[in-house]
């Protein structure tokens, strides 16, 4: 079963697109990592897959069901992580912690509160109080104290410093080894998703440039080297060029068969995530 | 839900209840003083010309003048709180979490939206309408105690009954919506004084005359109206025409006042005389004192359904609009 | 899950390894030198992501392929378990690939290279060797 699937999704704001022609579909257990620069539209795509935000075309489904703005019963079963972690500031953080027990008909109180105990954040202080990384740890608490089968996760691991960090991940991919939760995080440095996502939905420029299985992706691309002037192969998708002296650099996808003339390496994650960045811009 | 509500509004609900209680404080404090003047004023014969002029009732009458004007000024703050009140815990009901994003945290939990928002506003609405209520029973004795019984009339009206109630749900659900609509606090509660003003207005001046077919009552002289007085006409007992009516008026006021000028005491008892001699008579349009307690109820009704169509309408723009 | 750890995995994201590959590579190594022996659990899934956090996928793969090698065993509810031994080299013939080791690093030196050329000597030559199968 599919855990987030969008078709055609698009958001459209007064002066420009915020996403559009957005499609993939992420199976249900997946690490999934949504990358691209600032401004390409993750936050939107997560708000939309949320619920916060309605969509201009398009749909995005959520565990089978179609996601609409105002859903009775809300979403038990997906936790969201905000950008801006928005919570009350004058509460306490354990009046956050109540908060979420109000709110939710099925709360796990045990899995928030050992989740902020093991980083040392109070539970007495005011929200306001604590320091930028404390407070993503509580507006994370509120998400995995719903045990929720999909986390949507907005740079969970910005402003934390890289033992919380460690720990974050290490938290994540622990309720997905235990439960199957699927996972859909964003960031912008791809390599802290790398050892953790499964799957890669790439946006750049607002738009969809390539997404599925980390896997399949690294099995189907190329890189080739070759002199500057020769054509390039028959068969398959150049998605990227770089020419430098005598000697070009293609990235190259679904190549069918061996090209003579060029040498053919396979390339890093990272390698083809940039040669999909730059199409975007 | 509910703990959740209180939590949030917990400051502002506190400062409200300490708000109105200290005016009912206020208030108690005023009227016993003024009694307690005008008392003293009538056993110490202050009335008669023996002792107008001396020391101690001059100091008793302007310490009830003073008592007065206080009077005065708490009738303007009954005026004013309910729009106060309303637009304090409305306006920022749902501006202040837009405008915070926490809605995104609100509108990502178990609950529905619709839900979410209707057990805030039922809270809050509780909250801004209790103490109302409670200041309702001071006022009743209140009012009477300071001299201003005379509840059916327009000025009085407005602050001595159930009225306040409804006038204070009625501007905290306009709140409310204006809030949710424009996502700023400030502007919402600006919108909600103009607001509140134009349709108090409205149904002061257009509904309230019409809540019930008003009374006529005929006499030869103006009549002392029992209740409140809408409008006077003048009838012809002969069935004379509006315009004949008129002449046989002016002819009468003329014939009077033409001789000695008004101000002779007897110029009165002729010009009425002049108008039985021609048959004619004045009407005086009113609604009784006894219809007080209907009419606060109807108002009230009118009042309180408009808030709900207000939460309505702000159901339909968290759903849809702020999506 | 009072049990201590049997051997602790480390990722290292500049070798240019695919992670699981690096798991494998750590356990047959501990096995070779010994510190993993028959009968010993290696941690569960769950205890390696969170210690490591990576993808719980990878740690199933690095395990499947070393169960097809013959060298681990998983046991359906209680874990997975070491079962086989590496034959390596004995302590004899390391010592004497050491000692051929360093003759040929003297000449390499004399002949002009440098640490990064020898090691792109030694690249290259256990690249041939494995495609000759």
């Amino acid at each position: 079963m599919l855990a987030l699937e969008a078709r055609d999704l698009g958001r459209r704001y007064p002066r420009k697109w915020g996403l559009r022609n957005c499609s993939f579909a992420i199976p249900e257990g997946k690490v999934a990592g949504l990358v691209g620069p600032n401004g390409a539209g993750k936050s939107t795509l997560l708000r939309l897959a949320a619920g916060i935000s309605r969509a201009t075309t398009g749909e995005v489904r959520v565990l089978g069901e179609a996601v609409r703005p105002n859903c009775p019963g809300g979403y038990p079963k997906v936790g969201y992580l905000d950008q801006e972690r928005p919570l009350y500031k004058h509460f306490r953080v354990e009046e956050l912690l109540k908060y979420g027990q109000h709110l939710n008909r099925q709360w796990y109180p045990d899995v928030a509160r050992r989740w902020l105990d093991e980083l040392h954040v109070p539970v007495a202080a005011r929200f306001r109080s604590l320091s930028i990384g404390q407070q993503a740890q509580v507006a994370l608490a509120l998400c995995l104290g719903k045990q929720p089968e999909l986390l949507l996760l907005d740079e969970p691991a910005a402003s934390l410093d890289p033992l919380a960090r460690r720990k974050l991940f290490g938290a994540l991919m622990d309720t997905v080894a235990d439960r199957g939760t699927t996972v859909f995080l964003s960031s912008h440095i791809l390599s802290e998703l790398e050892p953790v996502c499964d799957y890669l939905v790439i946006l750049s420029n607002s738009e969809v440039q390539l997404s599925g299985e980390t896997e399949r992706i690294l099995a189907n691309h190329r890189i080739l080297v070759g002199p500057r002037e020769q054509a390039a192969p028959e068969g398959g998708t150049v998605i990227a060029t770089a020419n430098a002296g005598r000697q070009t650099t293609l990235v190259v996808r679904d190549l069918a068969h061996r090209s003579v003339g060029w040498q053919e390496i396979e390339p890093t994650l990272e390698e083809i995530v940039l040669a999909y960045l730059e199409v975007g811009q | 839900m509910i703990w959740a509500a209180w939590r949030q509004q917990r400051l502002i609900i506190l400062v409200w209840v300490s708000a109105v209680a200290a005016l009912v404080g206020y208030m108690l404090v005023v009227a016993f003083a003024y009694q307690n003047d005008t008392h003293l004023l009538a056993t110490h014969h202050c009335g008669t010309a023996a002792k107008f002029v001396s020391h101690f009732c001059n100091v008793r009458r302007t310490s009830q003048a003073n008592d007065r004007s206080q009077i005065a000024h708490i009738v303007g703050a009954l005026y004013v709180l309910p729009l106060l009140g309303g637009a304090l815990l409305g306006a920022p009901l749902v501006a202040s979490e837009i405008d915070r994003k926490t809605n995104r945290l609100a509108w990502t939990q178990g609950v529905s939206r619709t839900r979410w928002l209707v057990w805030k506003w039922t809270v809050a609405a509780t909250a801004v309408a209790l103490p109302m209520a409670g200041l309702v029973v001071a006022v009743v004795w209140w009012r009477v105690a300071v001299g201003r019984a005379d509840v059916m009339m327009p000025a009085n009206f407005d602050f001595t009954g159930v009225v306040i109630i409804g006038y204070t749900l009625f501007s905290f659900a306009l709140g409310v919506a204006l809030g949710a609509l424009l996502r700023h606090t400030l502007l919402a509660v600006l919108g909600t004084a103009v607001g509140f003003g134009l349709f108090r207005w409205w149904v002061e001046v257009g509904l309230r005359p019409h809540f019930a077919a008003p009374l006529t009552v005929r006499s030869t002289v103006f009549p002392t109206v029992p209740g409140w007085f809408l409008s006077e006409g003048l009838v012809s007992l002969r069935g004379a025409s509006a315009t004949r009516v008129n002449e046989l008026y002016r002819h009468c006021s003329y014939l009077v006042y033409r001789r000695g000028g008004i101000t002779a005491p007897t110029q009165p008892m002729r010009f009425k005389a002049c108008l039985v001699a021609h048959h004619i008579e004045y009407a005086v349009v009113y609604q009784p004192f006894s219809r007080y307690w209907a009419f606060q109820g109807i108002e009230t009704a009118i009042f309180g359904v408009a808030a709900l169509l207000l939460l309505g309408a702000t159901v339909w723009i968290v759903r849809w609009w702020r999506a | 899950m009072a049990h201590e750890s049997m051997i602790r995995f480390r990722v290292d994201d500049g070798s240019g390894l695919p992670i699981y590959r690096q798991l494998i590579d750590q356990v047959r190594q501990a096995i070779q030198l010994g510190f993993l022996r028959p009968g010993d659990q290696l941690p569960t899934v769950r205890e390696v992501v969170r210690q490591v956090a990576i993808n719980p996928n990878t740690v199933h793969r690095a395990y499947r392929d070393l169960e097809i090698q013959g060298l681990v065993k998983g046991r359906q509810g209680q874990g997975t378990f070491v079962v086989g031994t590496l034959g390596g080299p004995t302590p004899v013939a390391q010592g004497s690939l050491r000692q051929a080791m360093e003759r040929w690093v003297r000449s390499a030196r004399q002949a002009g290279l440098d640490e990064e050329g020898m090691q792109a000597i030694l690249k290259a030559a256990l690249h041939k060797v494995e495609e000759e199968g």
